[in-house]
Formats: structure tokens, C-alpha cells, sequence
């Protein structure tokens, strides 16, 4: 590759401009606003949320579900796409992994918040059932956490040594931790050809994680009797939400870092063509399982799936139900097929809608099917009305995650210089002879 | 091994919820007060629930169901606990071990029947009920889940007391020993060994009137219903 | 026992899950730490790593 162009890759690491300076500083308002009432709730217990009796879970899990499914985005495009060799996703892959590894730890955060004791935590690990679909999500979230981790750790170490090499005009703290960080990172041949066994097989092994994760977060709901949520479909139905609501994010990713990092000629129009034709599948996909669904529960006519049913259709829910739709399908489709071709800022703009939409997707599977459980009776259904307190912690979670997406770019090549240097292609190919 | 099991009359109950009261004074359950109450908060180990009314002036009715916790053969709940904190014990309760809760509260969303509650706040009484606490019942702190023990505190010191006679429980002393039962106006309320055939609960049980809610989920859930209906 | 006795004991009895979850992620780590010692023992050219007992990333 072009000195210039690893230049311009390292660039950004070398100087803060005070526009970013002020976007940290009100990111980071925000997160120790979000903390500092946490720490109200904390004293106070959950009565501060909006939650009651039977509306026991709320906001705090859609955030949950939420984060975690924003999270697939990254390993779909580093991962899955890596799997079927499509090369086009490359200059995306640390960006979009990058929204893995610091959107997990906000959805299992999420789950931490919504403890009523959460002091008692460990719990879990001394006293841990099997059987439960708790149990199921704590071991495969947290263990998609860990190799997210390491999977982006380790596509990051040969330009963490780049960084310790190039830069020298940076501040000593910065060099330090590119020293420290590179754990000795010597550029040999045999560690490259190492390193892409490694990736190649984490690859394997992420995809599959991905599968079980998103669906075993389903079964926190699935595998209740409850109308609504006792479907088969759930697990599927999950994971193609996760996967669009990602890729809509990694979109808007790539416009934004392709703005603020001059990357005009690394991320074309052609990668966000590619995009645009992959959410337009996944815009169908899921168009496929909400007919699906709701089709069979109409044919059936239930008793209580029905009152779940039209409590989404035409009843209290109805409003987020058919914005949700509108946001999640017909808008973006709309995009898609014509403005989309040409426009970044319409694709940034679909993305976001998605985002939107997909969020009161979630809502609208958690919620109304707890305002009317199964046993039915005036004084057993429900209403929820979300209180500051979430609202406040929720925002503190999206600038918890812009911040260290944002400090992570600061200091870190967000497009991989390695994996496009000519020297090491050299090396991988004679691996592949 | 008996296995405890409640049958309400639906036919003698009146509606007048002094099980629900007795309920809450016997176990110290939490008072949410109106404006938590107005919120969904309240908690109701014991509650009265009543059906759509139906038929014309003045032909009218309405069922009134009290509804404890069902102490289901097959409980969704326990299924779910991550740690264990709500458990079936081997004479057919669905107990709760208050020290352990972390509060998911994955179980009162399993639960079909809705007999679980939340405690979102720490427990309070209105002045002077604090005086009148029941010892043989803990208090629950805040953020841990409860529900109807079928007063498993009076089960244990019936047990006690009659192996310290040296004798076996009598179905006579069983059949008002939870509070519910106890305090019924309308003697509506029976609670006793569903595996002793020749308990008033069984004989209850097996009678073509009898019939438990959500039958059809499997549950089998230990308070059974009469209605002439 | 049969198979699903031993499964449903496995599956219910407190603290088996805890376990489980315990030595899955700890296996994981272990899993990830070794394999970025041997990507980075890519860049020794001569004795072999039982030989050479020093700081792990060296």
C-alpha cells in the first residue's frame, strides 16, 4: 500500500482537533449523568422504572436484546462475510468488529442494571441451575464477549505494532501503550501466517456463536408458556432482526468514519452498494418472519394470543407497532430501491431508521405480551409507563458506546493497514502454495 | 410423602377478600400504597379475582376466584430460577429461599398465572401494623421475589407438634390451617393431603364439580375449584 | 441411573450450572491466551518453547 495512505490511516492517531475534544467531553457528561443515577436507583430500588406487576420486565431489556443484536452486526461483517471469502468487507471489518466488542458490554450491562439484587450477582456462579435460560445467557454472552475480544484484539496486534514503529512524534504515555500493547509484535512471516490461521478458525467459531447467542437471548422469552412469546420462531426471528439492525449500524458507521477520517478513496460508493443490496435482502428476510408470525396467530384465532395480538395491531401497542413497521420496513425499502443507489446520506439515513426501528421491534416483542398474561383477569393486565430514570440510563448506554468507539478511533488505525500491505499478502499467499 | 393441595368452593365464596387480608397480616406482605397501588405495585399473595360479569338485569353474575399461588406439580417458575431461590419440596410446595433471589425476575414472568410478586421497594406497613408483625415470617428486604408459601410456617409447626405427640396429622386440624382458610366466613376453603384418599380435599377433588385453572398448560397445579357452572 | 435421570441432575441441581458456566469461560480464556502466545512464537526462529521459560511474550 501507498505510504500516503497509511499515513492518512495513522493520521487521526496523532492529534486531537477540538471538535472531537468536545464530543468526548459531552459523551462523557452523559455517561456519568447515566451513572449517577444508576447510583439514585441503586438506593432506591427498581420502583424508580416504570415497571410493576406484570409488566416485570421493560426497558432495561430492550436495551438488553438491543445491544446484544447491534453487536452481530460486527461479527457478521468480520466473520461470516470472511467465511464466504467476500473481500469487499475488509476495510470494514475492525470498524464494524468494533461495534461488537463495545456494544456487548452495555447489553450485559443492561441485564446487571435490571437486577433487583444485583449485590448478589455471584449467585449465578455458586448456585448456577442449568436449567435455566438465564444460565444459557450468561455463559454465551459472556463467552461471545471474551472472543469478540480476542478475536479484535488479535486483528488489531500487527498495526498496534505498526503504531508502535510509525508514530514516533506522540505523546511517551501514547508510545508506552503501543509497546505494551503490541506484546512484542516482531512482523515475522511465520507470526502473519499464524495469525490468519487463527483469525480464519475464530471466524468459524464466532459464526456459529453468533447463531447461539441471539437465539438463546430469545429463549429468556421463548421459553415461557406466555401468548406472544412461546413460538418457534422466536430464536430465527431474533437472530435476522440482530443481523439487520447491525448491518443498518455498520453503515452508518462506515459514512461516519469515512467523513471524519478522509477515507473517500478506501470506503467507495461500491461498499456501500454492496451494503444496500445485503439489507435489501435482510429487509425481506424480515418482512418473511413478521408474516410468518403473525399470520399463523391470526389463522389460529387463540384466546389469549389473540389479545397479545391486537394489542399490537390495533390496541395500546398500536402506535409503536405500525411506527416500528414503517421504520423498520417500508421507509428503508423505500431508500434502498432508488435514493439509496447514489446517496451516502440517504444509506446513513436508512441505517439510522433501521436502528430506530428495530429498538421498538424489540419493545413491542417484551412488553405487550406482559400486559396480558395468560391468566386474565381486570386485575392481572397490565400497563407500563417507562420512567426518566430508564430513559436517562438508556441514553447514558448509547454514549457509553460512542465514547469508547470514538477513544478507540482516537488512538487505534479504524481501517486495517495490514491486512492491505502488499509484503503481507506476500506472505499469507505463499502459505496458501 | 403427602402432597398439599387447597379446594376452593367457588359456590359458597362471596367475594369479601378476608382471605387476601389474612393473608397479608399472617405473612407480613408489603404495603404498596395508593399511589404504588395505582401503579401496579400492590401485593397480593392472596387475591380475589373476579370474571367479566355477565347476563342481563337482574339476571346478572360474576365469579370471584381467589387466587393463592397454585403450588403446580410441573412449576414453570422453578424451571427458570437461575440460583435456585424458588424450589419444589418433595411434599409439593413451591417454596422460596429469600436469601438467595437476585432478583431476575425471570420467574414471575414464567409464572401463567400471575401469583408472583416484585418487591420494588423496601418493605413498609402502615403505622401501628409494624407492631404486629408475624415472627414465624421473615420480613422480605427489597428487590427479592414472594408469593403464597400455602403458610408453610403453621404447615412445619403442625408437623412438629404432632411428631412430638408421636402421631400422624389429622385431616381435621389441616383443613383451616393456612390463614386464608382459616379466616373464611363462608367456610369456603379446604386444605389438606391430596394423597391421603380420604381427605376432604382429595374427596373434593375427585368431585365432578372440581376444576383447576389453565388445565390445559399442564401444570398441575394443586388448588383445585368447585362450581356448579 | 438412566441417561435422563443423570441429564435432569445435571440440568436442576444448583451450583452444576454455575460450574458449567465457570469452566467454559475460564477454558475460553485459557484457549485464547495460548493461542496468542503461539501466533507470537511465530517470530522465534530457534529453540523450542519448552526451552525457553521467560516472560510469556518474549
Amino acid at each position: 500500500m501507498a505510504q500516503d495512505e497509511e499515513t492518512l490511516l495513522l493520521s487521526p492517531l496523532t492529534r486531537t482537533s477540538r471538535g472531537f475534544g468536545i464530543f468526548i467531553a459531552l459523551l462523557v457528561a452523559v455517561v456519568l449523568v447515566g451513572a449517577a443515577i444508576y447510583g439514585y436507583q441503586w438506593a432506591n430500588g427498581l420502583s424508580v422504572t416504570g415497571m410493576n406487576r406484570p409488566v416485570y420486565m421493560g426497558i432495561y431489556i430492550v436495551n438488553f436484546v438491543f445491544f446484544i443484536g447491534l453487536a452481530h452486526s460486527g461479527t457478521f461483517i468480520s466473520a461470516i462475510l470472511r467465511l464466504v471469502g467476500a473481500d469487499w468487507r475488509k476495510p470494514l471489518a475492525r470498524a464494524a468488529e468494533a461495534i461488537t466488542v463495545f456494544s456487548v458490554p452495555f447489553g450485559a450491562g443492561s441485564i446487571l442494571i435490571d437486577l433487583g439484587r444485583l449485590d448478589r450477582m455471584f449467585n449465578i456462579f455458586v448456585h448456577g441451575r442449568f436449567e435455566s435460560p438465564l444460565l444459557w445467557d450468561v455463559v454465551s454472552v459472556s463467552l461471545y464477549l471474551l472472543s469478540s475480544i480476542a478475536f479484535f484484539y488479535l486483528s488489531l496486534l500487527p498495526d498496534i505494532a505498526r503504531c508502535r514503529d510509525r508514530l514516533i512524534d506522540v505523546p511517551r504515555w501514547q508510545h508506552q501503550m503501543y509497546r505494551v500493547l503490541s506484546l512484542g509484535w516482531k512482523d515475522h512471516p511465520e507470526q502473519y501466517r499464524r495469525l490468519e490461521k487463527v483469525l480464519a478458525a475464530m471466524a468459524v467459531f464466532m459464526s456459529m456463536l453468533v447463531i447461539i447467542v441471539h437465539t438463546v437471548v430469545s429463549w429468556v422469552f421463548g421459553m415461557t408458556v406466555q401468548p406472544g412469546w412461546h413460538t418457534a420462531i422466536l430464536g430465527p426471528f431474533f437472530l435476522v432482526g440482530a443481523v439487520f439492525s447491525g448491518s443498518g449500524a455498520v453503515v452508518v458507521t462506515m459514512a461516519v468514519l469515512r467523513r471524519i477520517f478522509h477515507l473517500e478513496d478506501v470506503l467507495t460508493l461500491k461498499h456501500f452498494d454492496y451494503m444496500r443490496k445485503l439489507l435489501i435482502a435482510l429487509t425481506l428476510v424480515w418482512l418473511y418472519f413478521m408474516v410468518a408470525e403473525y399470520l399463523t396467530t391470526f389463522y389460529g384465532q387463540e384466546v389469549e394470543e389473540m389479545l397479545v395480538f391486537w394489542q399490537k395491531f390495533t390496541g395500546t401497542y398500536a402506535i409503536p407497532f405500525w411506527v416500528m413497521f414503517t421504520l423498520c420496513f417500508a421507509v428503508p425499502l423505500a431508500i434502498f430501491l432508488t435514493r439509496g443507489k447514489r446517496s451516502i446520506g440517504w444509506m446513513v439515513a436508512a441505517g439510522l431508521i433501521i436502528n430506530v426501528g428495530m429498538w421498538l421491534e424489540r419493545y413491542i416483542v417484551v412488553v405487550p405480551t406482559l400486559t396480558r398474561p395468560r391468566l386474565l383477569s381486570e386485575l392481572t393486565m397490565g400497563n407500563y409507563t417507562p420512567t426518566w430514570v430508564e430513559g436517562v440510563i438508556t441514553a447514558a448506554c448509547f454514549a457509553g458506546l460512542l465514547l469508547l468507539y470514538a477513544l478507540f478511533t482516537r488512538f487505534f488505525p479504524i481501517i486495517p493497514i495490514w491486512e492491505r500491505s502488499e509484503e503481507v499478502e506476500a506472505y499469507l499467499h505463499e502459505m496458501e502454495e | 410423602m403427602p402432597k398439599w393441595g387447597m379446594v376452593i368452593d367457588l359456590d359458597k365464596c362471596t367475594g369479601c377478600q378476608a382471605c387476601s387480608m389474612a393473608c397479608r397480616v399472617e405473612n407480613n406482605v408489603s404495603f404498596a400504597g395508593p399511589e404504588q397501588a395505582e401503579i401496579g405495585r400492590a401485593m397480593f399473595w392472596q387475591e380475589v379475582l373476579d370474571t367479566e360479569m355477565h347476563g342481563h338485569y337482574p339476571f346478572l353474575e360474576t365469579q370471584f376466584v381467589p387466587r393463592p399461588c397454585m403450588h403446580c406439580e410441573h412449576p414453570p417458575c422453578v424451571k427458570v430460577c437461575p440460583v435456585g431461590a424458588t424450589f419444589q419440596t418433595e411434599d409439593g410446595l413451591v417454596a422460596m429461599d429469600y436469601e438467595l433471589c437476585i432478583g431476575c425476575r425471570m420467574c414471575t414472568i414464567a409464572c401463567p398465572y400471575a401469583v408472583r410478586y416484585f418487591n420494588w421497594l423496601a418493605p413498609r406497613f402502615p403505622t401501628p401494623l409494624e407492631q404486629a408483625l408475624n415472627p414465624d415470617v421473615p420480613v422480605r428486604p427489597r428487590g427479592v421475589v414472594e408469593k403464597c408459601t400455602f403458610c408453610i410456617h403453621r404447615l412445619r409447626a403442625a408437623q412438629d407438634r404432632a411428631e412430638k405427640e408421636g402421631r400422624t396429622l389429622r385431616d381435621a386440624e389441616m383443613v383451616n390451617l393456612p390463614a386464608c382458610n382459616q379466616v373464611c366466613p363462608a367456610a369456603a376453603r379446604y386444605f389438606g393431603d391430596l394423597e391421603d384418599p380420604e381427605s376432604t380435599v382429595s374427596r373434593l377433588a375427585r368431585s365432578p364439580r372440581a376444576f383447576a385453572l389453565l388445565e390445559e398448560l399442564g401444570t398441575e397445579p394443586k388448588v383445585h375449584y368447585l362450581t356448579g357452572e | 441411573m438412566t441417561v435422563g435421570e443423570i441429564l435432569e441432575k445435571i440440568f436442576t441441581t444448583p451450583g452444576i450450572g454455575g460450574i458449567i458456566a465457570v469452566v467454559v469461560l475460564s477454558s475460553a480464556v485459557a484457549i485464547y491466551v495460548g493461542l496468542t502466545r503461539w501466533i507470537l512464537q511465530g517470530g522465534r526462529e530457534e529453540a523450542p518453547p519448552w526451552e525457553r521459560m521467560g516472560w510469556p511474550f518474549e
